[in-house]
């Protein structure tokens, strides 16, 4: 009777598998990049530092297998070092149908306008994509999906609530607040702790080196738009220099004051995250692992997150201007299966299996539903305000190209903007020196746009 | 007859198992080097920001004048030149270390101050600058500590942070890792001068410092352009710990001060593909190198050769 049993269950099975997979597909589907897979490994990772274990890449194998029985995964990964050149040579080989992150180099992609129009449930499935822009496809003011974030990677902003009831400030309410309160809280929570007597700093920027990415939430909520976009790049004019961007320039600098004299050097976070820790609110990237820290330090109670203050004023007024970087996919266009990349992208932002396996790897699914669920990998002290920002974020918005600042158009302007916040927070410049250093760069290379 | 044509055929057989190896360097050195070489060339002409994809239209010098005119371009230059030339810094103290260190003696004292220089040398890059950053760091840093312990008060100076300052402060990393080097080949060649030229000196009464002066340097003149030429080459080059420093950004943090050429064309490969620009600049720094290294030359004497009559000649 049990054998029998045992023998219905397996028949079962097959055939429920057999009723959901596809046997006409068929193939080899070749995937090559950087990011998540080449983190992870195909059979998972252990972190030393905090001690999380993450599962391989095997586990998504297996999954599109039970679907895809006869489509073959080959995915080959590469570090960052150099991702944009490596993609490049991978795409003209022929030999790849998904550029893991490559939709930020648009020339070797395929739009996917046509494939989220025929199947407009993905789009509303997710809360952001790879938006670029491309005159060959759009007008410059318009974004065009390159490609189909998996992860997402918002910025929070990081209070340690102790400080704040040591100095008995309330701690803001996320979804109201905005830039002036942020700089009054990083200033009266600058000083001697009234409780342990020591030093404690008001705010640490993202970190020095990447000191532009908070020129990209601050000019936005400052909605500082300084593109007037033409028919191409060559004939778009750039307003660098205004009184609003001195304002956001400004804004920033001012937060030199209520940080720790190691920040510059990219060395005020030693103490960061654990009971130690000396600043009150800390803009970070990477909340999850900015989270797994937190956890391995067993401080839990100690910390929360928000997300950054809401946008003052503009098109997209009201909504938080915490930003998100990604890890995406996009289908090459030398790809002979387009149809089938198209799938496997589709697979990785919808399937729940993969969901699953995101949320276990670390990441935040860009999937709206999958990064509601984040509250059963962490309590809702972080978890709110991630699923916050996923889930407000705008889909017609990119933190790289987008109409206050834009560093995959205009040759050097991420390097010349991180040069001028850092002079400017060290001293050295001050905001008309850090404009026109900016803008000269930019009309130069404009110039060079010319035929 | 047949001894004739069997001892042709093995010279033949042998002939062709040389040329094997050398054809299959030659035919590497074709593909791997002179090609992409050629191919850099020829990107310099056209404009390029994604390779193999789009047309690429040919511009002429027009890549070239776009960096000439370009501020950030020249001022890449500026700082590849300064930070080469506070680079050769590392010849004289390694010539005094070598000096030093050869004055102990053959002998265990030598061959630990020999390893304890040189091993800076063996560390890399990145490490370097991660213990730099703490030693040169404005607040509390070792460096600094010590300056304020000497001079009474407070020193607050950004080493690697503080643009005012920062081409000094990356001198001082590259000379700790570099002097070791240098201090190695000048002990080389001081220990390779002929003994009884210092005999000769003393028998006319010369002192320790009128042979230091009169016979080491002058005989150190080989070692010195060997060195200069390379630490030139070498600082022209220069990237890692810089990009490093800078948060490994090719923006040349702090300031830009510490951008140099090859930062610059890095950014234009990897960071905002243009690869025509990246070429022409790749071009003019490998021209810059070679007049440089040419003038080096010249005016160090390298082309002259000795005659066997004790004369020199043009080479």
């Amino acid at each position: 009777m049990k054998k029998f049993i045992a023998l219905l269950v397996v028949f079962a099975l097959i055939f429920s598998l057999a009723s959901v997979a596809n046997a006409e597909e068929s193939g080899v589907l070749r995937l090559y990049g950087p990011g998540l897979f080449a983190s992870v490994g195909p059979d998972g990772t252990t972190d030393v530092v905090t001690g999380v274990t993450k599962p391989g890449y095997n586990e998504v194998i297996a999954r599109w297998n039970e679907l895809y029985p006869n489509v073959t995964l080959q995915i080959e990964t590469i570090p960052w070092d150099n991702w944009k050149a490596a993609l490049q040579t991978a795409a003209l080989s022929g030999e790849v149908d998904i550029v893991l992150h490559g939709a930020s180099i648009t020339a070797i992609c395929e739009p996917l306008n046509e494939y989220l129009a025929a199947e407009p449930e993905v789009a509303d499935a997710v809360g952001m994509m790879a938006m670029r822009k491309s005159v060959d496809i759009a007008p410059l003011d318009t974004y065009v999906p390159f490609g189909l974030t998996v992860t997402c990677d918002p910025i929070v902003v990081c209070l340690d609530k102790e400080i704040f009831e040591h100095y008995g400030v309330e701690l803001p309410d996320f979804t109201t607040w905005t830039l002036a309160d942020l700089a009054s809280l990083a200033e009266k929570l600058t000083g001697t702790d009234p409780v342990t007597g020591e030093q404690t700093y008001g705010i640490s920027l993202i970190e020095a080196a990447s000191i532009n990415k908070n020129y990209i939430w601050a000019s936005r909520a400052f909605n500082n738009v300084i593109y007037e976009w033409g028919d191409s790049i060559a004939t778009t004019k750039v307003h660098f220099k205004t009184e609003k961007t001195a304002e956001v320039l400004n804004y920033i600098a001012n937060f030199s004051k209520y940080s720790n004299p190691d920040y510059i050097e990219g060395l005020d976070r030693a103490v960061t995250f654990s009971s130690d820790n000396n600043v009150a609110i800390c803009i970070v990237e990477g909340a999850y692992g900015c989270y797994s820290k937190i956890k391995a330090n067993g401080v839990e109670d100690k910390f929360c997150f928000v997300s950054l203050p809401l946008i003052q004023e503009g098109e997209f007024a009201g909504i938080t201007s915490s930003h998100m970087g990604d890890w995406n996919m996009a289908i090459c266009k030398t790809s002979e299966q387009k149809d089938l990349a198209w799938k496997f992208m589709k697979f990785m932002v919808t399937d729940p299996v993969v969901q699953e396996w995101l949320l276990a790897t670390a990441s935040v699914p860009s999937n709206k539903e999958a990064s509601g669920r984040l509250n059963q990998y962490m309590s809702a002290d972080f978890a709110d305000a991630i699923s916050f920002i996923v889930r407000t974020a705008p889909l017609q918005f990119s933190a790289s190209a987008n109409n206050c600042y834009d560093s995959s158009n205009f040759g050097t302007f991420l390097n010349d903007v991180t040069t001028v916040l850092n002079e400017m927070f060290q001293g050295n410049m001050d905001a008309d020196a850090a404009m026109d250093y900016v803008q000269n760069n930019l009309d130069q290379y404009l110039a060079t746009l010319q035929k | 007859m047949m001894q004739q044509r069997s001892k042709r055929n093995f010279r033949v057989r042998e002939q062709l198992i040389w040329y094997s190896f050398l054809i299959t360097s030659i035919l590497t050195l074709i593909l791997l080097t002179y090609i992409p070489m050629l191919t850099a060339v020829k990107y310099s002409f056209y404009d390029v920001s994604v390779l193999g994809f789009g047309d690429d239209v040919f511009v002429g010098f027009q890549n070239y004048q776009k960096l000439i005119n370009n501020s950030s371009f020249l001022n890449s230059i500026k700082n590849t030149f300064l930070l080469a030339v506070m680079g050769l810094l590392s010849i004289p103290i390694g010539f005094i270390l070598a000096t030093l260190i050869n004055s102990l003696g053959r002998g265990q004292r030598q061959n630990f101050f020999r390893v304890a220089f040189y091993f800076p040398n063996i560390i890399t890059g990145a490490s370097v600058v991660l213990i730099f950053q703490i030693v040169l760091k404005a607040n509390n840093g070792l460096l600094n500590n010590a300056l304020s312990f000497l001079v009474g008060q407070n020193v607050k100076i950004g080493w690697l942070s503080d643009s005012s300052y920062s081409r000094w402060g990356a001198t001082i990393l590259h000379l700790w890792g570099s002097i070791g080097y240098s201090m190695l080949i000048n002990l080389a060649n001081l220990q390779s001068i002929p003994e009884n030229l210092y005999e000769a000196a003393e028998v006319d009464g010369a002192n320790g410092l009128q042979k230091w002066f009169h016979i080491t340097i002058p005989q150190m003149t080989s070692c010195f352009v060997f060195l200069f030429i390379t630490s030139m080459i070498g600082g022209l080059s220069r990237f890692t710990d810089l990009f490093i420093i800078g948060g490994n950004t090719s923006a040349g943090r702090p300031g830009g001060t510490l951008q140099t050429i090859l930062m610059y064309i890095y950014q234009f490969s990897f960071e905002a593909p243009q690869y025509g620009i990246a070429s022409a600049g790749a071009i003019i720094l490998f021209l810059l190198t070679f007049i440089i290294t040419l003038i080096n030359l010249k005016i160090t004497g390298f082309f002259k050769k000795e005659k066997k009559g004790g004369k020199v000649r043009e080479a």
